[in-house]
């Protein structure tokens, strides 16, 4: 059975109706709180590393939401209430309720790195033009799809709900702070630059530094190592989707 | 039997999760504008049945047809609805929103949803709560949302895993009167319930299963086939089960000494207790 789009939307539809109640600690997530996070980058940090400080807010607002949001609400839907099992035992297939959950995420998303771009021109004092503006935003969302794909498999590989809730919490921190997402590798000491290698954040910064500066090769590896995880995720997410259909 | 009217046809149906038999030479056949029950004590399989049904779950051996397509096909075409075991109703939708949802993944016309939606919620009563939040709903009413998100556009398969759990009798007989109406209507409606009294009182056909399918037919049928009524009377004597022959001697000795007394027939309960034994719970 293909997928259809119209229940993709339906879902991306009732979701985003259902995220209404969650408009505060929404915005503080993808807007105030990264804002605020370039305000202190610009007051203390050193200033040869700007470009890496917008580079690594705007990796951080695609990455932490999707993957955080996807994988702890997937584990709530499938283990904890089975609205998962409401939504595919009356008609949706896996694939559309994952792409129509992560759908939402994006269209939540997308304006905050939207007005994080345009207000780091501002804060930062950094002279984006409106191409690299809108290159990025569109790797932007290309990262927010993969973080969600990777919070997908973790979501419905993993049957127990709490060991979830509690691994989403856990693993955005060394992905964000092993990885060179706020600075350039070359300042990371050898061995942690061979570590940072097998991070997907490592390739979501590259995307963006390569965006930003029109750098094309920087972006194509960004984007193919970016590729690389969602591919991963998607086998992992199927492999336990047959798993669950046979072990329950 | 199979015949023309048979929406669901299972046969020779086993399921196993590592060595445990869970389903065991399932045989199930299930006509347009009928109820069947399936019952059994926790753990009889019934569940993980209904999950093959609905396509959640692979058989390891076995047919299922609904409406002569496989169960992916089917719950993608939009001919069944489910309320699964303990599910819970999206908490931070309104009453309509949720039945909109699950009418629009059936990929209803647009058209007819509107309509469709109104009349789910009327059935149930839900009609000052159409646009009220679910989570501010109680447990009771959180079910009527389910329920009438299954009924709504009367689909023509209605699969019910335990959906009076726990409610309070208004409610419960809310949702017995929407799955007659949906009956009568021409959908099949499958249930499971621990509640016996309600499978006897909606039931067309019920099958009692532990593992595998242990006996099957209307309630009035297996009540008959306990060959005993209760009389209970005000004499000390308590109640006591005899044969119907036995029956009309002993009610005529009542009658002579004037003593108050009662004839029970067997109820379903009754052959639930007699095929699983009293270990088992029964409400």
């Amino acid at each position: 059975m293909g997928m259809r789009l119209s229940n993709v939307v339906t879902i991306t539809r009732y979701v985003l109706l259902s995220s209404r109640h969650w408009v505060y600690v929404s915005l503080g997530f993808t807007l105030m709180f990264p804002i605020l996070w370039l305000i202190l980058l610009r007051a203390v940090g050193n200033p040869r590393y700007m470009d890496y400080f917008v580079v690594g807010t705007v990796v951080n607002t695609s990455f932490l939401i999707p993957f955080l949001g996807t994988s702890q609400d997937m584990a709530y839907f499938k283990r904890e209430s089975s609205i998962y099992t409401l939504l595919y035992s009356n008609g949706a297939d896996h694939w559309e309720i994952a792409l129509g959950y992560i759908l939402q995420l994006i269209v939540l998303n997308t304006p905050s790195i939207v007005a994080l771009l345009f207000l780091s021109v501002l804060i930062m004092g950094l002279s984006y033009g409106i191409v690299q503006i809108v290159v990025t935003i569109v790797t932007a969302v290309l990262i927010s799809l993969s973080s969600a794909l990777l919070g997908y498999a973790l979501g419905i590989s993993v049957k127990n709900y709490r060991v979830v809730n509690q691994i989403a919490q856990i693993i955005p921190w060394p992905l964000l702070l092993l990885a060179p997402v706020y600075y350039p590798i070359t300042i990371l000491p050898p061995v942690l630059r061979y570590v940072s290698l097998a991070l997907p954040t490592t390739y979501m910064a590259l995307a963006i530094n390569g965006s930003l500066g029109l750098n094309l090769g920087d972006l194509s590896r960004g984007l193919a190592g970016m590729f690389v995880y969602s591919l991963a995720s998607i086998l992992i997410a199927r492999y336990a989707i047959v798993r669950g259909e046979v072990n329950g | 039997m199979k015949s023309r009217d048979t929406i669901v046809w299972i046969e020779g149906l086993w399921k196993s999760f590592g060595s445990l038999v869970v389903n065991e030479d399932i045989n199930i056949y299930i006509n347009y504008g009928e109820v069947v029950s399936v019952l059994g004590p926790n753990g009889a399989g019934k569940t993980t049945l209904l999950r093959q049904v609905y396509g959640e779950l692979r058989s390891d051996k076995g047919e299922i047809f609904i409406m002569g397509m496989s169960p992916g096909k089917a719950r993608g075409s939009g001919v069944m609805s489910v309320v699964p075991q303990e599910a819970m109703p999206f908490h931070l939708l309104r009453v309509a929103e949720h039945i909109e949802m699950l009418v629009r993944l059936r990929g209803m016309s647009k058209g007819m949803i509107r309509q469709c939606v109104d009349e789910a919620i009327d059935i149930v009563g839900l009609g000052d709560y159409r646009n009220s939040l679910i989570y501010d709903l109680s447990g009771g009413m959180k079910r009527l949302v389910l329920v009438a998100s299954a009924i709504a556009c009367r689909p023509r398969l209605i699969i019910l895993d335990e959906p009076t759990v726990g409610i309070d009798a208004q409610n419960r007989r809310r949702i017995w009167e929407a799955i007659r109406g949906a009956r009568d209507g021409g959908s099949a409606v499958i249930l499971t319930t621990h509640y016996l009294h309600e499978a006897e009182e909606l039931s067309d056909r019920v099958y009692l299963m532990n593992r595998r399918i242990l006996m099957d037919g209307p309630p009035g049928e297996l009540r008959r086939r306990l060959p005993w009524v209760e009389v209970r009377s005000d004499d000390g004597a308590g109640s006591i089960r005899v044969s119907w022959d036995e029956a009309v001697n002993v009610i005529n000795d009542l009658v002579r000494r004037r003593v108050r007394f009662e004839v029970r027939e067997p109820s379903l309960e009754d052959v639930f207790i007699e095929v699983f034994g009293d270990g088992h719970e029964a409400e």
